[in-house]
């Protein structure tokens, strides 16, 4: 072989690799890349270069070996352009996981309210009788904490907070809230948590969750709670659907309110629309009944050591479950299905 | 509570034209919600448990009267009068002896009659009975039970034969524990002492009253008179022997709710009138009335401005004045301050934002405008967790092919000793509803392991859930701490670069952290399902935080529980960017036999260390007892060439051999 200068080599070997063309990717690979390969020869060479042009030796072998392996790609490439793939073959999945419709529900609740400024938090499950019922103007032995199915722990009770309870609802967290602030309004909180109640049936079970929503500040009022619900209602269900607030009576807000939002079925005419006359089967009278509200009660308020001749505010839980079965054509009739862990259910999600 | 009320009935107390679907809306809106109309007659209501004076069809005519007043439908309450209680001329028959030793009695009313006859009640009677799901039995029974339904008060019938057959006393008391009486459906309870009861001059209990009536004084085919009777008890005292003894009747629902003593009267004069027309009864003593602490009226002031903080709008000081009035209050507005006397009946309304609440209703929920609020937001993070970083956990594990679940915080006896934990370290529920559902748990991993047993089709199932566990404190609430159990049937190979990838994601790794695996010895494991187990420790220069541990169960299931906060705690939200290098690398692949006891990834931790310009080792495949190696060889500074690596190469296979009896496949 005669002794060329191994630079002038490598350009050449630059030039002619730009001419390879009717030559298979494999047989290209073989013959530049290949153990006795071209450009392994030329990088040989290394040691005859004298050490000042080195480094545009090296440079060049570089430039070299990137368009030894781009030809490689577009020989590759231009086979696989003249192969006609079936459009009608099967197509393969890879196997995705689900998140569970209540953890996709709590993160739908959780932006539509921290878009308005919520901050969304989690209180203990277990918790101490004075912050589920006692600080939330429920004393012991009332008859409103019948309507609350309360598990007890069997433990000592605590001798200033009470029983230790699994909490019935997440209204623990509205002087927990207050607590944690210090009593210093403003106060937007959003806490999701798990709940518990002795009661299983089709459309009650043990364990659900609840989303509390807690504003307290000087100057909120009830229109701020309707705006609220609109705002929620529209975000959640749809463009149109309403809200609306009927009395009712939870011993920590004043005035309280059941809260419904119409009936995105039937339209909130409360009548099927297939001309029968016949009621719709899913709500009272065109609204679905979603949960309790009112304005934060003044002994609520005074045990989160906030004045109540200078702050309102204005409270609403309800249970996420019920809240998300009732998203237009979901169709889920037994809540408990949540809790069973069958894949055939979850894997829809 | 839920109240029926039959239309007609309701009718003969309250005077409108208003359609059922009328009175159905408005009072929905306003008032009592109307939940349904059973047979296009009978409204079923929920009342709330502070409203115990429309807990009646008198009741609920009274609010009807006034929201559809307002609704701009015409509506009345109509007046009722009853006629005067006087005995009959030739009947005389004396009251027995009521002797009162505790104070927990607020009223008492009686009038004894005699020549009862024993006559059905009218079809009327009978039908609205049926309709509000009361069966009905003979006049003299029926007639209690009807009246406590139209006007709210609960009233009983004792046979007066056996009261002064007893002695003819009445003792009003605190009962001791321990004594046995027999209610009127045959039902033997024993005393607990503390609740109210009536005993006889023999200390015989006659009586659980505003309750239930004892059957060894109640009426039956026998009696000829009758002492109509009505008490008014603490609520308390009544509430607390309803529920000690579980006995939730219809009186005791009202009588716990304080219904107004004040309503006694009426209820007592309806009940002469109709105990006279249904059944020819004659009043043969005079009416006894004991009622010894009328308490005053009281007032409730609120200022306008309050009134208007709640509800956005300026209500007209004569629009106040006219809803109140229309309640049955006393109003006076002076200095900007309102003054309201609620009836006796409306003991519900004692604060300022009670009278708030009820000028609101009235007034129209649905009137008032809605309004999202402005002001100042408050910046407070929950400081214990990032939902952030959750949602991104979740939704990682979710695409690469993990199932979320939620499953039961409550486990069963099985399960709870399945942690490792005895069962003494575990909360437990006073009232479970079901065993299986009693323990409060310190692992999500049996609940996991259920739901894979419960899905035996399912051939490759990894699932996942972020939960709280429960560890128990000497004082205290428990410890809540968020878990995240990843539990699967697949390869440990498999899981183990899941949980890789998820650390990759979370940005672990690139802030040059290191995952140790530390094996526990068996007499460490925690869990008696496990076959072994492992901390999982990251390591951050010389810091080392536990984060987890690591478990392959039976059936080589894999099981991996996470401490939500700590995961947080070393996740980062960027990488820290590494240069690209450019130099060239040289990828080969080589194969060793191991012995079966040789730790693979020691021994790759030790052909990473045999050369800084080893980049990569990984593990390929695995045939028999053959492992087959990548390394990657790349110099930061020049390409690197084969003859650079030679040496390298031959210090691998050294150390393999050496340190590892893993022996090359084939020559290098």
């Amino acid at each position: 072989m005669s002794q060329q200068d191994p630079i002038k080599q490598c350009q050449d070997l630059l030039k002619q690799i730009e001419q390879e063309t009717n030559i298979k990717a494999e047989d290209l690979r073989i013959k530049y890349l290949g153990k006795s390969g071209l450009f392994k020869n030329v990088s040989a060479m290394i040691k005859d270069v004298p050490n000042d042009q080195k480094k545009l030796f090296g440079q060049t072998l570089n430039q070299l070996k990137n368009k030894i392996e781009e030809k490689l790609v577009s020989l590759e490439n231009s086979k696989q352009d003249q192969e006609k793939i079936d459009l009608t073959l099967p197509g393969k999945k890879d196997k995705v996981g689900h998140l569970h419709p209540i953890s996709q529900a709590i993160e739908e609740i959780s932006q539509i309210f921290e878009k308005i400024g919520f901050n969304r938090v989690r209180y203990p499950e277990v918790d101490f009788d004075y912050y589920v019922f006692e600080a939330l103007n429920m004393p012991k032995n009332h008859p409103a904490r019948d309507e609350w199915e309360t598990f007890f722990v069997d433990t000592k009770p605590d001798y200033k907070l009470g029983k230790m309870v699994l909490t019935t609802h997440t209204s623990n967290g509205q002087v927990r809230e207050m607590e944690r602030l210090k009593s210093k309004p403003p106060i937007r909180m959003i806490n999701v948590a798990r709940t518990y109640r002795r009661q299983s049936d089709a459309t009650h079970t043990q364990m659900f969750h609840q989303f509390e929503g807690l504003v307290v500040d000087k100057g909120i009022n009830i229109q701020n709670l309707k705006g609220t619900l609109d705002y929620f209602a529209e975000s959640f269900y749809g463009p149109g659907t309403k809200s609306r607030i009927r009395p009712f009576h939870f011993k920590f807000t004043e005035p309280s309110f059941e809260v419904d939002f119409s009936c995105h079925i039937c339209g909130g005419t409360g009548k099927r629309d297939d001309q029968s006359g016949e009621n719709c089967r899913f709500c009272k009278s065109g609204w679905h009944e979603v949960g309790g509200a009112g304005m934060v009660h003044p002994n609520v308020l005074k045990a989160g050591g906030i004045d109540p001749d200078v702050y309102t505010g204005f409270a609403f839980g309800w249970g996420v479950e019920r809240t998300y079965t009732l998203k237009k054509g979901l169709n889920i009739d037994d809540i408990r299905l949540f809790y069973s862990g069958n894949l055939e259910f979850l894997e829809q999600f | 509570m839920n109240i029926l009320i039959p239309d007609s009935w309701l009718r003969e107390h309250l005077q409108t034209k208003a359609s059922k679907i009328d009175i159905q809306k408005y009072l929905s809106l306003s008032g009592p919600s109307v939940e349904r109309i059973y047979n296009d007659e009978v409204y079923d209501i929920e009342v709330t448990t502070n409203r115990v004076d429309s807990m009646s069809i008198r009741g609920i005519a009274r609010e009807a009267a006034t929201i559809l007043k307002r609704a701009g439908k015409d509506a009345k309450l109509k007046k009722i009068n009853f006629g005067e209680i006087k005995k009959h001329p030739s009947k005389n028959l004396p009251l027995p002896e009521i002797i009162y030793e505790t104070e927990y009695v607020h009223r008492v009313l009686a009038v004894v009659m005699t020549d009862a006859q024993h006559l059905e009640s009218p079809d009327l009677m009978k039908k609205r009975l049926t309709d509000i799901g009361v069966n009905p039995h003979e006049a003299l029974i029926d007639i209690s039970n009807y009246i406590t339904h139209e006007l709210g008060h609960p009233c009983h019938v004792f046979d007066y034969d056996q009261i002064m057959n007893r002695g003819g006393k009445i003792i009003i008391k605190e009962a001791s524990k321990g004594k046995k009486f027999v209610t009127l459906d045959e039902v033997e309870h024993e005393t607990l002492g503390g609740e109210i009861v009536f005993e006889a001059a023999n200390g015989e209990i006659i009586d659980l009253p505003a309750i239930k009536g004892t059957l060894n004084t109640s009426v039956n085919k026998n009696t000829k008179s009758i002492l109509f009777w009505i008490e008014s008890l603490d609520a308390k005292k009544v509430r607390q022997a309803s529920m000690s003894h579980a006995i939730r009747t219809v009186a005791a629902q009202l009588n716990e709710k304080n219904v107004d003593p004040h309503l006694g009267k009426e209820v007592m004069e309806y009940g002469v009138e109709l105990f006279g027309k249904l059944c020819g009864a004659k009043v043969a003593s005079d009416l006894y009335d004991y009622f010894p602490d009328q308490k005053s009226l009281k007032t409730v002031k609120v200022k306008l401005e309050i009134i208007e903080n709640y509800l956005g709008i300026k209500l007209k000081e004569s629009e106040i004045k006219e809803i109140l009035l229309d309640l049955d209050c006393l109003v006076e507005i002076k200095d900007g301050v309102v003054s309201v006397t609620p009836p006796t009946f409306r003991s519900d309304i004692q604060i300022g934002a009670d009278v708030v609440e009820e000028l609101a209703r009235i007034y129209g929920y649905h009137n008032l405008p809605s309004k999202l609020m402005s002001g100042e937001l408050s910046v407070n993070p929950d400081p214990n967790t990032n939902y952030q970083v959750e949602s991104l956990i979740k939704h990682f594990l979710a695409d690469i092919g993990w199932q979320e679940i939620y499953s039961y915080s409550l486990v069963s006896e099985q399960q709870a000793l399945d942690s490792g934990y005895q069962l003494a370290e575990h909360l437990k529920l006073a009232n479970p509803l079901k065993e299986e559902t009693t323990f409060l748990r310190r692992t999500l991993v049996p609940s996991l392991i259920e739901i894979i047993d419960g899905n035996p089709a399912v051939k490759q199932m990894s699932i996942f859930e972020l939960a709280n566990v429960y560890h128990p404190k000497k004082s205290g609430l428990p410890d809540q701490i968020l878990k995240l159990t990843l539990l699967s049937n697949r390869d440990y190979r498999q899981v183990k670069g899941d949980l890789l990838n998820l650390f990759d994601r979370l940005y672990i790794f690139s802030h040059n952290q290191e995952l140790i695996i530390n094996e526990k010895i068996n007499k460490e494991i925690q869990m008696p399902i496990a076959k072994q187990e492992a901390d999982l420790i990251i390591k951050d220069g010389k810091s080392k935080t536990k984060i987890g541990s690591l478990m392959i169960l039976e059936k080589n299931r894999v099981a991996i529980e996470l401490n939500l906060k700590e995961l947080i705690d070393i996740s980062k939200k960027y990488p820290i960017y590494k240069k690209i290098i450019k130099t060239a690398s040289i990828v080969e692949d080589l194969t060793f036999t191991l012995n079966k006891s040789t730790a693979v990834g020691d021994l790759i931790e030790a052909f990473k260390k045999v050369d800084k310009r080893i980049r990569k080792v990984e593990l390929l495949n695995i045939y028999q007892s053959n492992y087959s190696f990548s390394f990657i060889y790349q110099d930061d500074g020049v390409n690197i060439s084969n003859e650079e690596v030679e040496p390298i190469r031959q210090s691998i296979v050294k150390i393999g051999k050496d340190e590892f009896k893993a022996n090359l496949v084939g020559q290098i």
